[in-house]
């Protein structure tokens, strides 16, 4: 495309609408609500989007009409899908590893990173009530509380939005645009499914880390999450649940309210603004509706039904691919077992040797803490810091000036964005204030 | 709020809806849209994610809604920019592959347009696609109009750079 020939106005203008234009045409139809709304409440968003969508997709879902297939029995044996994914508590622990082993190499390529709290990550993961998706809230506690809120903070700041749209800090993230990428492939034939993923920068590198093989994994878990996708779908139609969904309607009406479908009474004290509210007060009538729907989704059975409906789902699904099932699940046992060899600091990850001249000497400012943010360190990381610093005191109590000067040698954990500054003038009571913050 | 019992329609009484139901709209405008969210964002997925928050957001007022297509553009427009940073977390772990159409041009001038900073490429694609001008612009952008004006111009000539 590139040549020597220098666009005119119109000819830009027009290059750039045909392109739009193209672009817009060849974009495909968009993936079914409900396709997405898994992969999402499984991965990446904060519970707010999620649950936005969650209920949006489960209206769509229930209200669609599908062709009937054969039932699964509910007395079935075998393993289900579910025992092949992660657990939420697996979830969180890989998630918060993955963090910071971003950060970490970040940190190595001189960029900045904010690591996610520990709220947002239970946010993303386990907080939305068993069948949340499906038949609303179901959690007795949360509704006395929360009303039909998700949660009672559903947004988090995210801590790299500053800097998100710089190139250069996008480049070192994931490779950007015109970075390497793996295709996602059908596992079981190898066929492509179109679909690839990034594979660059330090999301590449945490990827290998974690799974040894970032293109095995990320075909594997499509595979996996379309299953979860297939059975919400098969599920959702199966005639049990509306002959459960019916008996609650029923117990419902028993107590005063019309409401015919689960995700009805939900969607009523929702709106679209609810979601940016944090700490929003439920009104009593809100509580006292939670409180009388989520009774009545025990009394009526349409919680165990929704329950045993899954795993007899998941079951036939597992049946369908025990290999991938299998491998997905060698795969989620070595990313939570390398998590916590991480966290332990049993293992570094190959980014620490992967130091630019630019990191971490990337600012004068000497606080010891990494990048001036909380301290927020995993036992390995405090261990690894306590010894550098422990390194440091030494020089320093040998050095005739009580400077660093002799401290030039010590490499300072690859995090620590501001350790090289300190190299430069650290006195002794740095570091003794240094380490006592290192104190538990 | 719940409303009283006395209040409520029975069975039978007809309820004010839309002409269309949300999923009639979807199948006959979601390709539509998400072209039009795609290009906005500069991804696909984040275009298909943008589409699917815009029509969750709308079932619950589904039944006041006038006309769907047209709130549903309105709302994938103003919704650009808070979307593209709660979507950050999303990149993250789910990067997305790039729309490939074929054709060497258009693919290396999508290329460069996806690379322009979001709010020059949300600019481009406002006043060319769209034909939006200056003023409603700088409303969906939250800038005045003279920073649309540089929005555009930055971002036209950093591709008239690349391409020339």
């Amino acid at each position: 495309v590139k040549s020597d020939h220098v666009l005119t106005d119109d000819e830009l203008n027009d290059l750039v609408a045909r392109t739009l234009d193209t672009v817009a045409g060849a974009v495909g139809e968009p993936a079914s609500l409900h396709t997405e709304l898994r992969r999402r409440h499984r991965w990446v968003l904060p519970c707010a989007a999620a649950s936005v969508v969650v209920l949006g997709i489960g209206a769509l879902v229930l209200l669609a009409a599908r062709d009937r297939q054969p039932l699964p029995p509910l007395d079935g044996t075998g393993p289900t899908l579910g025992e092949y994914g992660f657990t939420d508590r697996e979830q969180v622990a890989v998630e918060s590893a993955q963090d910071r082993m971003m950060r970490d190499c970040m940190a190595t390529r001189g960029q900045p990173y904010g690591l996610q709290t520990d709220l947002a990550r239970q946010y993303r993961v386990g907080t939305l009530d068993e069948f949340w998706s499906e038949i609303g809230r179901t959690d007795p506690d949360r509704a006395a509380t929360l009303g039909y809120q998700p949660s009672p903070r559903t947004r988090s700041q995210e801590p790299n939005a500053a800097w998100s749209d710089d190139p250069a800090w996008v480049t070192e993230w994931d490779g950007g645009a015109a970075g390497p990428t793996v295709d996602i492939v059908d596992p079981r034939t190898g066929e492509p499914t179109g679909a690839s993923q990034l594979a660059g920068g330090c999301f590449g590198q945490v990827m290998a880390f974690l799974y040894g093989d970032q293109a095995r994994f990320t075909s594997v878990d499509d595979f996996f999450l379309n299953q979860l996708d297939s059975i919400q779908r098969s599920y959702v139609d199966d005639p049990r649940l509306a002959q459960s969904i019916a008996q609650w309607a029923e117990c419902m009406s028993g107590k005063g309210y019309r409401w015919r479908n689960p995700l009805d009474p939900m969607l009523h004290f929702m709106d679209e603004n609810s979601f940016d509210v944090r700490h929003r007060t439920p009104s009593a009538e809100e509580v006292r509706t939670a409180v009388d729907d989520v009774a009545c989704k025990q009394s009526s059975g349409l919680l165990d039904t929704a329950r045993e409906l899954w795993l007899a789902y998941g079951r036939e699904a597992v049946a369908d691919a025990p290999d991938i099932a299998a491998e997905h699940g060698l795969l989620v046992d070595t990313a939570v077992q390398r998590s916590a060899q991480f966290e332990a600091g049993e293992l570094v990850g190959p980014w620490r040797d992967d130091r630019s001249p630019s990191a971490p000497t990337n600012t004068d400012r000497c606080t010891w803490l990494p990048d001036g943010t909380d301290l927020d360190l995993s036992a390995g990381e405090r261990a690894e810091l306590t010894t550098y610093l422990g390194d440091v005191a030494a020089a320093v109590a040998d050095d005739e000036a009580r400077r660093v000067s002799s401290t030039a040698s010590l490499v300072p954990p690859p995090w620590l964005i501001n350790g090289g500054a300190c190299r430069r003038h650290v006195t002794a009571d740095v570091v003794d204030d240094a380490i006592a913050s290192l104190e538990p | 709020m719940v409303r009283p019992m006395s209040e409520l329609p029975v069975d039978g009484e007809e309820v004010t809806r839309p002409a269309e139901s949300v999923e009639a709209v979807y199948r006959r405008l979601g390709r539509e849209l998400l072209g039009l969210a795609t290009l906005l964002t500069g991804s696909r997925q984040s275009g298909e994610e943008l589409l699917h928050d815009v029509f969750a957001a709308a079932i619950p007022r589904w039944s006041s809604i006038e006309q769907p297509e047209h709130y549903l553009r309105r709302a994938i427009v103003n919704r650009v920019r808070s979307h593209q940073r709660r979507l950050v977390t999303a990149g993250r772990w789910r990067p997305d592959p790039d729309v490939v159409t074929g054709e060497p041009e258009i693919d290396e001038t999508w290329r460069l347009l996806r690379a322009l900073p979001a709010n020059q490429r949300a600019a481009i694609v406002l006043r060319i696609k769209l034909g939006l001008a200056d003023r409603e612009i700088a409303g969906h952008l939250d800038c005045s109009e003279a920073t649309v004006r540089s929005l555009v111009s930055r971002g036209l000539g950093r591709l008239r750079k690349e391409l020339s």
